[in-house]
């Protein structure tokens, strides 16, 4: 009977979850142009993650780190003390061999489009949550007008991505009349490229304060204006669906709460740290981990404001495989890359849920 | 115990529930399929219903449309074609990279040629040779002949096996402001590539009178494309892949030349890279622009496009060379036959032969500017060229035509080639990027 009333759910789940993951391992296992050629083995994932022996060395590395606070917590003396320093020295050292070994070998290509979504992530979801946090608090305090700024804010979000990614290219375009270059020039800047700038903003400043040449790394350790671009988009979307969450968060918070704060003398802040931020953290890991997932897997727009220009510095990995396969007819190696983009974003969740989980209060 | 007896049996469930599946999406195909030889004179296609999928719009599709009733209620063989339109040239690649998983292909669909081989390697299209032979169904040596050689070509196998065929075709051309170059002093366009540049720095100093913002005047604006730069490289007697079709060849003393000559330009502030879509156009026809390479296809809508803005005399020319004879880069998608059944693929024929015929391909011309892939064409559109006399400038240079690679993962190299266009032009080392670039685009013959 139990397996009865399970069936459709797990139909469901198997056909639309479970199944489309099995079958991009198996394509990921072949040479698959447009249909299965020959077979493959795991030749995808070593190609595009590197050799495996630097991938042993990287777990063996977090293995040692994962090791050393269960050992520092067995004792206090000088010899689990150092046992787990040296854990986590080794750890760490083998950690970062492992890495480097695996970026030299596998596909830069993946690597640096994992190093853009790692920078897309932390330019857009920090500003995104703390943003939102500010209006939901400013609508949760006024009185007047609520509705009218709720929708106001909700607007880039049901607004379809497309017409919006189209909207914004135009405005960071290079042309000297676009929106962006007219505003920065009333501030004297130079008219800049935009989405179609591969250079960082550190490397631009330098350029402009009339640096002749700047080192390597500024123009590989930050992001490029053109992501920079994309980051603002992101924001500009998503940061009213966060504030509608957590506004209806903040509406939950029973009123006297702050009334009973307040009689007890605790100031604006106080009340804030104290009272709002516990009782919404449950939102709060909510639009975190939405956030998280979706930075991770975000396409549509940025494939709509990606510019030769940008070369490569916006490509985060999904574009990679969807180059891979629209563009290199390669569904084989795609399907592999899908998969170990699935597999990061699965690690980040749990290890976020693990980090972040535990400091959600959800009440007595 | 009980919770782990039910994930196990959970994990089996799903276990069978994927493995099951598997083998039923291994992209087998479905249909009874004109796999095993069929005499081809024998077969019957009357009543076939067939799915022609394209990627046309507004006037161009309804054209098509109208063309295709003709065809419907004129044929003996009471064929019915179903024009659907599917797409731009990547979506119908997308929906054939479907139906070859799952067998439902078109009868007929647009594809580029890089696209159509793709296709054939994946078991989906029907070869044409035996088709176009046929004694009964082909067409005779003359009407073969007939066809422009070159286009025909580009659908052409090593083997023979003939992929699709070029219903018609488009050229890059240097289109110029006349009016412009009268006030620089030119007697008409570059010829060379010196005189080009020449007249790029004359235009940075000396804007066009009808420009209303002189604070914008450049000899010619960069758009970052393949299909740009295989046009310069062509000009120069350069090629972008060996004959073999099995290496390109990106790293030329005529890559490296071409991109030298734009980066010093652009240098120079003679030439601007392209920022906006079609922002090479847009400024040619408000006079901020003297030159621009571009489609013939785009004729009508430089046409319009200078109407409404500068409104000077501009004509089209081949682009400027270093070798004798011009050169024109050519480039247009074909249509291929899905490997369904013999009496489909029969039927499927009989349009695209009738669809070619010189006096289709003359209304087909008009309704879409493009250039027809018959010679004899020729005869049908003489007041078309009357009207249009900047078309008959451009259809002379038809016989010039050279072809950009067609290999799988063209579309990939293309991008690699629009990114090593714009690291030269903002400073980066010539070599050292066609070195890269060469290795990359190389690379993706090999690729899994």
């Amino acid at each position: 009977m139990a397996w009865a009333l399970m069936s459709p759910a797990l139909l469901i789940l198997g056909l639309f979850g479970i199944f489309p993951i099995g079958y991009a391992f198996y394509v990921s296992l072949h040479r698959w142009r447009i249909k299965k050629e020959s077979i493959v083995g795991f030749r995808h994932y070593t190609k595009a993650i590197g050799d495996p022996v630097w991938l042993l060395t990287l777990v063996i590395g977090f293995g040692l780190l994962l090791l050393a606070r269960p050992l520092r917590s067995r004792g206090n003396d000088v010899v689990h003390r150092l046992g787990s320093l040296g854990l986590l020295l080794v750890g760490t050292v083998a950690g970062i061999v492992g890495f480097v070994g695996m970026s030299q070998t596998g596909d830069p290509r993946l690597y640096n489009a994992f190093k853009v979504t790692l920078f897309y992530a932390v330019g857009t979801i920090p500003f995104e949550v703390v943003g939102a946090m500010l209006l939901a608090y400013l609508l949760f305090r006024i009185l007047t007008a609520r509705g009218f700024f709720r929708i106001l804010y909700f607007l880039p979000y049901i607004t379809p991505m497309i017409a919006t990614a189209v909207v914004f290219r135009t405005i960071f375009s290079p042309n000297p009349g676009s929106l962006a270059n007219r505003f920065w020039g009333m501030f004297g800047v130079a008219d800049q490229r935009w989405l179609h700038e591969s250079r960082t903003i550190p490397a631009l400043v330098l350029q402009g304060l009339g640096a002749g040449g700047y080192p390597d790394w500024i123009d590989t350790a930050f992001p490029s204006l053109a992501l920079v671009c994309i980051v603002l988009y992101n924001i500009w979307v998503y940061i009213g669906y966060d504030t509608v969450i957590l506004l209806a968060g903040l509406s939950a918070i029973p009123p006297h709460y702050f009334e009973a704060a307040a009689i007890d003398g605790a100031s604006q802040w106080q009340q804030f740290r104290h009272v709002t931020l516990p009782l919404i953290s449950p939102a709060l890991f909510f639009i975190s981990l939405v956030a998280v997932i979706g930075t991770f897997k975000a396409f549509n727009h940025i494939y709509i404001m990606r510019t030769p220009g940008a070369q490569d510095s916006v490509d985060v990995v999904s574009v990679l495989i969807f180059d891979q396969i629209y563009q290199y007819h390669s569904a084989g190696y795609a399907s592999a890359l899908a998969l170990i983009l699935f597999a990061a974003i699965l690690m980040l969740t749990v290890v976020q849920n693990r980090i972040l989980g535990r400091r959600v209060f959800y009440g007595d | 115990m009980m919770q782990k007896r039910t994930w196990s049996r959970l994990g089996l469930a799903l276990t069978v529930l994927v493995t099951g599946l598997l083998p039923a999406c291994g992209g087998g195909g479905g249909g009874k399929r004109a796999d095993k030889a069929v005499d081809l004179e024998q077969l019957d296609p009357t009543g076939q219903n067939l799915v022609f999928w394209y990627q046309h719009t507004r006037q161009r599709e309804e054209a098509l449309k109208e063309m295709i009733a003709r065809f419907n209620a004129d044929n003996e063989y009471g064929i019915t074609v179903g024009g659907e339109y599917a797409g731009n040239y990547g979506a119908i690649y997308n929906k054939m990279f479907v139906a070859l998983q799952g067998g439902a292909l078109p009868d007929l669909v647009v594809a580029y040629q890089n696209q159509a081989l793709e296709y054939w390697g994946a078991g989906g299209l029907a070869d044409m040779q035996a088709y176009m032979t046929s004694p009964r169904w082909g067409l005779t040596t003359a009407e073969r002949s007939d066809f422009v050689a070159a286009f025909m070509r580009q659908d052409q196998l090593a083997s023979g096996v003939q992929t699709g065929m070029p219903p018609n075709r488009s050229i890059e051309v240097l289109y110029y402001n006349q009016d412009w170059l009268q006030e620089l002093g030119a007697a008409g366009p570059p010829q060379t590539w010196d005189v080009f540049a020449q007249l790029c720095r004359a235009a940075r100093d000396q804007p066009f009178s009808g420009n209303e913002n002189k604070t914008r005047s450049v000899g010619f604006i960069l758009d970052a494309d393949a299909s740009r730069l295989a046009s310069m490289v062509f000009s120069r007697g350069g090629q972008l892949m060996n004959a073999e079709g099995t290496r390109y060849l990106l790293d030329t003393p005529e890559v490296s030349a071409s991109l030298a000559l734009m980066k010093t330009l652009t240098k120079e502030g003679a030439v601007e890279l392209m920022g906006e879509a079609d922002g090479d156009q847009s400024a040619f026809a408000v006079g901020q622009c003297l030159f621009t390479l571009a489609s013939t296809s785009g004729l009508s809508y430089v046409q319009d496009a200078v109407v409404s803005g500068s409104g000077f005399d501009w004509h089209v020319a081949p682009p400027p060379r270093t070798v004798a004879d011009p050169v024109v880069n050519f480039y247009g998608a074909s249509i291929s036959m899905g490997r369904t059944t013999p009496e489909r693929q029969l039927a499927a024929w009989l349009f695209l032969k009738w669809f070619t015929e010189p006096s289709q391909q003359a209304l087909w011309v008009e309704a879409s500017n493009y250039f027809p892939a018959r010679k004899s064409t020729k005869d049908a559109l003489a007041g078309y060229f009357a009207a249009n006399p900047r078309y008959r400038q451009a259809y002379d240079l038809l016989e010039y035509g050279k072809a950009e690679p067609a290999v799988a993962g063209y579309e990939g190299v293309r991008r690699m080639i629009a990114q090593t266009v714009v690291r030269v032009i903002q400073g980066g080392e010539i070599s050292a990027n066609l070195e890269r670039l060469q290795r990359e685009a190389n690379a993706t013959m090999e690729s899994d």
